[in-house]
């Protein structure tokens, strides 16, 4: 007890050194005076205000933190923010009370004859070296797009270059790995090539199975607001149900589920057809391509006399029959193409990589921008959003994948991996050929017996709730409940049904309650400093991984050395003695998220990636990397890819350069994918379609927001939204209990009618944030063969009236 | 370019030009002539119809016949006589000129409680008090685009007339509507409670001498409209007693000490 007091007394202390060095009162040699950076000021009444991006969405929002008294009191929209101009959305604005739930998470605590037991930080390492001992090939890492960059650098390294184990991966498998999939085989690269300036310069808006409206409120407002100011924008809604976008929309396209494969491709037979695509820029720039089979991210070469016949099919009739969109609607889009006076944004999130077609849908967008000439001017993008603060900035650009590596590389390219090896200073193949299991996979091997090929005996999960998000969660989830042999190790800061099953719980810190740094949609990586103490003993999760691997060094483990036989994670004060980070009392002597940031930095380069040096960020609301040296030793952020007016890396004279094309020619590929029908469609047994997602008030499982009152009382509980002509002939009324049965299982719902979003005849919506209502225990769960993302948004589904008492699910 | 006769117009080309020349000029004056007559016969119209008496018969029964749709363009309008004015038995809004008493502590009070009960903290969107339509964002601009008195409520003016997407922002405090069901106690999400403790309204602003005008104690950022809480019927409890007048920071400054950004940059 005495020495847990002594660590956190000693680690307070340090901590309040590490913000008197920023504030400039102590700065170390070496650091940087952060008191010349303009981030934090105290304002008359003793609030302390600095900088930090919001902990929601992909949007990338930055905040203003007011701290009294070592409490979040209050929270402005950051003025000098390029992302968001001062404003927020609801759930923005009262981000601060995410840190102030009654029931956060505390002490460490073990799993002991079925009840969770205080344990000591020291024990609770130990307890998962000793799993990872027993055998390091059955560890598994599942962390997050809400993993820190420089967390999730730790996780990377110490899974990859460490252990030599491949099993880890983000959630992001669930929520953007199509739209990987998708620029990796179109431009060779994984990244947007536009930014959120596109939204301003944009003359017509399409959002495709997108509701911006609520996923993404901020960039919505910053479209519709420029109507406000006299500006045209046409704003067009392709989706599947009627939401709060649409009631903003000039068009409203609603497709039967699936078939946007088959609206894209009659785009580009319109554009063929009538002569309207850019054969200069597609002559110049792009090269045509088809899948493989079995499918793989490259495909083979087509000609264009074979991508004309392949789209031959897709005439407007043939479109509209398939999709139920009218004709008239098929040739609007096809005309809008067509004209080179507008500039096109498309926009998309869930809709598009939540889908069994998810890498061919992401596809045939990128297709129809690149064959119209709709790419490469301010305002001319494909564009897709993020729904999680830093899926881009780390699981992405960090690579925490089971095929990945940091800065886009990969670990099937045997250059990559020696390049990796060097950098990291481990000895030559220690990082392993073999790609880990996907997400989906990684789960169904945990929930499958040892002797039955459940090689998967121990998962350590970090920021994020699988237990609520993963699909068909019988499968994958709660099949580990009675499984002999089988650990779960989850760290977060509420209960939520993921550490319902867990063996070992670890209390984290949230947010501004440690250093972090995070990357947006647009490519623009965000920095922040730690301001609240988190409470009890909760820690950051890159500490943890840096113990951990600690503890396993003193055990022995060989792959926690280094070439020169040092640790891992040696870090080295200015002096260059060599800091404890592993003692959390020492964790903040140095500034452990700079030195794993700046480590990072190094691996950016090769693909051209260049993120900004930690202390560039310190000053900034954000950078769009590449952020490049300047002669006179500044640094300059990147707006637009591959387009020789902002781009440093594009050729002089090229116009737009591809430099990672696949087919090493400079040039994007347009594909040609056709129309498949889903997984898993509506019939007799199961006549309906069912799709989940979001709402503007809860953030994803609605373990943070769920306990913010003002967001709460907005949304209290999950529902099910209908055509009320479906309830009708049902005999359901608003407010009836409906039991919703797939053939995973069932579930019961309240009935909400005429509500927020009207579904048409013959699809149902659920929302998932609600911990009452687990909509994932009925979802699909059939992945994207290359992305290997689940899709949430289709299954058929029946719904019958409720006979008898309630039954929980 | 090679030089090249033009072709010869053929007398059937000539002709076809001549009768469509002629048909666009009979279309062009017919409508002109059709839109002035239209007017002038409206115009006549209106001036016999002021100086008529109503023509409207009145059944046994004490109701209006009602008219024929072939009538309908002639007729006057009848005074629906359910209709009543409460427009002299309202309560009158308050009116303020130079001098007026500040609000009683108990109104100030009152008024107070009821705003902090609507925001987080200072400067935090306030939640909305009543249910929502769900699916038009923009009807509340049909109560808030201007300052309105429904009885005994007073409805703010927007304060940010940029934003219009106002559900963005605030979040209906008693749910999303009275048709989203609670689900049955059996089923029930439980409560879970929340300790944050927002920053609370500054007491007020600065004054160099008594009766100088006040500063500013918080940011405008999102409160470009003064009115909108100070004016009558505002949720401020600090009422302005001089509505007529429009131009606030003339005189009222802002407070830079109040403001979050770092003076370098402010």
């Amino acid at each position: 007890m005495q020495r847990r007091d002594f660590l956190r007394a000693s680690a307070l202390a340090a901590a309040s050194l590490v913000i008197a060095r920023r504030l400039g009162a102590a700065p170390a040699p070496g650091e940087p005076a952060y008191a010349a950076t303009p981030a934090s000021s105290v304002t008359a009444d003793g609030v302390r205000w600095d900088k930090a991006p919001c902990r929601f969405c992909g949007t990338g929002c930055h905040v203003r933190v007011g701290v009294k008294d070592g409490r979040v009191v209050a929270i402005q929209g950051d003025p000098l923010a390029e992302v968001n101009k001062g404003l927020l959305c609801m759930k923005g604005y009262h981000v601060g009370g995410i840190l102030y739930g009654k029931d956060r998470l505390t002490v460490p605590q073990l799993r002991r004859n079925g009840k969770l037991e205080p344990i000591t930080w020291e024990e609770a390492i130990d307890t998962i070296a000793q799993r990872v001992m027993k055998n390091p090939a059955g560890f598994g890492f599942y962390g997050s797009g809400q993993w820190t960059i420089p967390e999730g650098f730790a996780a990377q390294k110490f899974m990859k270059a460490g252990l030599g184990n491949n099993h880890i991966e983000p959630n992001a498998r669930l929520c953007m790995a199509s739209a990987v999939t998708g620029y990796l085989s179109v431009y060779g690269v994984d990244e947007p090539a536009g930014c959120y300036d596109d939204l301003d310069a944009a003359d017509v808006v399409i959002l495709w199975g997108n509701n911006p409206a609520e996923m993404h409120p901020v960039l919505f407002s910053r479209i519709v607001d420029r109507r406000t100011r006299g500006e045209k924008v046409t704003l067009i809604d392709i989706g599947t149900r009627r939401t709060r976008s649409t009631a903003l929309a000039d068009h409203h396209l609603e497709f039967r589920p699936q078939t946007d494969l088959a609206i894209a491709n009659g785009i580009a037979h319109l554009l063929l057809a009538n002569g309207t695509w850019n054969r200069e820029f597609v002559e110049k720039h792009c090269n045509f391509r088809q899948d493989t089979v079995p499918v793989s991210l490259n495909g083979r070469p087509m000609t264009l006399d074979a991508y004309r016949e392949a789209l031959a099919p897709y005439t407007p009739a043939y479109v509209a029959k398939l999709s139920g969109v009218p004709e008239e609607q098929i040739r609007m889009l096809g005309d809008l193409f067509g004209r080179r006076d507008l500039r096109i944004v498309s926009l998309w999130c869930m809709g598009m990589n939540q889908h069994t077609r998810g890498t061919a849908i992401n596809r045939l967008v990128h297709g129809i921008h690149l064959l119209s000439g709709h790419w490469g001017r301010p305002g001319d993008a494909p564009t897709s959003l993020t729904g999680q603060p830093s899926a881009c900035g780390t699981a992405r650009e960090v690579g925490t994948t089971f095929n990945g590596l940091p800065g886009g590389l990969l670990i099937a390219n045997p250059e990559h991996r020696a390049e990796c090896e060097e950098l990291w200073h481990v000895p030559a193949g220690r990082i392993q050929e073999k790609p880990g299991y996907h997400a989906v996979q990684l789960w169904e091997k945990f929930c499958t017996p040892a002797d039955k090929g459940g090689d998967i005996h121990t998962i350590f999960v970090q920021v994020t709730n699988p237990g609520q998000t993963l699909p068909d969660l019988a499968r994958t989830f709660n099949g580990k409940a009675g499984l002999a042999d089988k650990f779960l190790i989850v760290s977060d800061v509420y209960p939520t049904a993921t550490t319902a099953l867990a063996d070992l719980v670890l209390p984290a810190a949230l947010w501004v309650e440690k250093n972090g740094v995070y990357g947006n949609s647009e490519r623009r990586t965000q920095q922040w400093f730690k301001q609240v103490e988190p409470p009890g003993q909760a820690r950051p999760d890159a500490w943890m991984t840096i113990a951990l691997a600690r503890r396993l060094f003193e055990l022995g483990h060989p792959g926690m050395k280094d070439k020169d036989g040092n640790f891992l994670f040696t870090f080295r004060d200015p002096e260059g003695r060599e800091v404890p980070s592993w003692d959390f009392a020492h964790y903040y002597d140095l500034n452990t998220d700079r030195a794993l940031f700046d480590e990072y930095r190094r691996f950016t380069f090769h693909k051209h990636k260049h993120v900004a040096p930690y202390d560039e960020l310190a000053k900034a609301r954000g950078l769009r990397w590449p952020v490049v040296e300047q002669a006179d030793g500044s640094f300059k952020e990147t707006r637009f890819r591959f387009m020789e007016f902002s781009d440093p890396f594009v050729k002089k004279g090229a116009g737009i350069q591809f430099y990672h094309s696949v087919t090493k020619d400079d040039r994007a590929l347009i594909w040609f994918n056709p129309y498949e029908p889903a997984a898993e469609e509506p019939d007799s047994d199961y006549p309906l379609w069912l799709c989940t997602g979001r709402v503007i008030e809860h953030w994803h499982s609605g373990s943070l927001t769920m306990r913010v009152p003002q967001l709460r009382g907005s949304m209290p509980n999950a529902y099910v939204e209908m055509n009320p002509d479906d309830a009708s002939a049902l005999g359901l009324v608003n407010g009836d209990m409906a039991v919703l049965e797939t053939r995973r299982g069932r579930l019961e719902l309240p009935v909400w009618l005429n509500g927020r979003s009207l579904p048409p005849r013959g699809s149902v919506f659920v929302p998932f944030f609600d911990q009452n209502f687990l909509i994932n225990r009925i979802t699909l769960g059939a992945v994207d063969p290359l992305s290997k993302q689940p899709d949430y948004k289709k299954c058929a589904v029946r719904i019958l009236r409720r006979t008898g008492a309630p039954t929980p699910a | 370019m090679s030089t090249s006769v033009p072709p010869r117009r053929s007398p059937a080309r000539k002709l076809a030009f001549v009768v469509a020349l002629a048909v666009f000029t009979t279309g062009v004056s017919g409508y002109f002539m059709g839109r002035l007559q239209t007017d002038r016969s409206v115009a006549l119209r209106a001036s016999q119809i002021s100086n008529l008496k109503s023509e409207i018969s009145v059944a046994p029964s004490g109701a209006a016949e009602a008219p024929r749709y072939a009538d309908l363009r002639d007729r006057t309008r009848q005074i629906n006589h359910n209709w009543h004015s409460n427009v002299a038995t309202l309560p009158a809004p308050p009116v303020f000129v130079d001098g007026t008493p500040a609000p009683s502590a108990d109104e100030l009070a009152a008024l107070r409680l009821r705003r902090d009960s609507r925001r987080a903290y200072v400067g935090a969107p306030p939640v909305v008090p009543h249910p929502i339509d769900q699916q038009q964002s923009t009807s509340c601009l049909a109560c808030h685009g201007q300052p309105t008195r429904i009885g005994t409520l007073s409805v703010p003016q927007i304060s940010h007339p940029r934003y219009t997407n106002c559900i963005q922002c605030h979040a209906p405090k008693q749910g999303p509507g009275p048709d989203l069901a609670t689900p049955p106690p059996a089923l029930a999400t439980p409560v879970l409670a929340n300790t944050f403790d927002g920053l609370p309204p500054p007491a007020g602003g600065t004054r160099a001498y008594a009766g100088a005008p006040p500063t500013l104690p918080h940011t405008t950022a999102m409160r470009q409209n003064c009115v909108s809480c100070h004016g009558p019927g505002g949720s401020s409890a600090i009422k302005t007693p001089h509505p007529q007048r429009q131009n606030c920071v003339q005189c009222h400054a802002l407070d830079a000490t109040r403001e979050t950004l770092p003076p370098a940059i402010r």
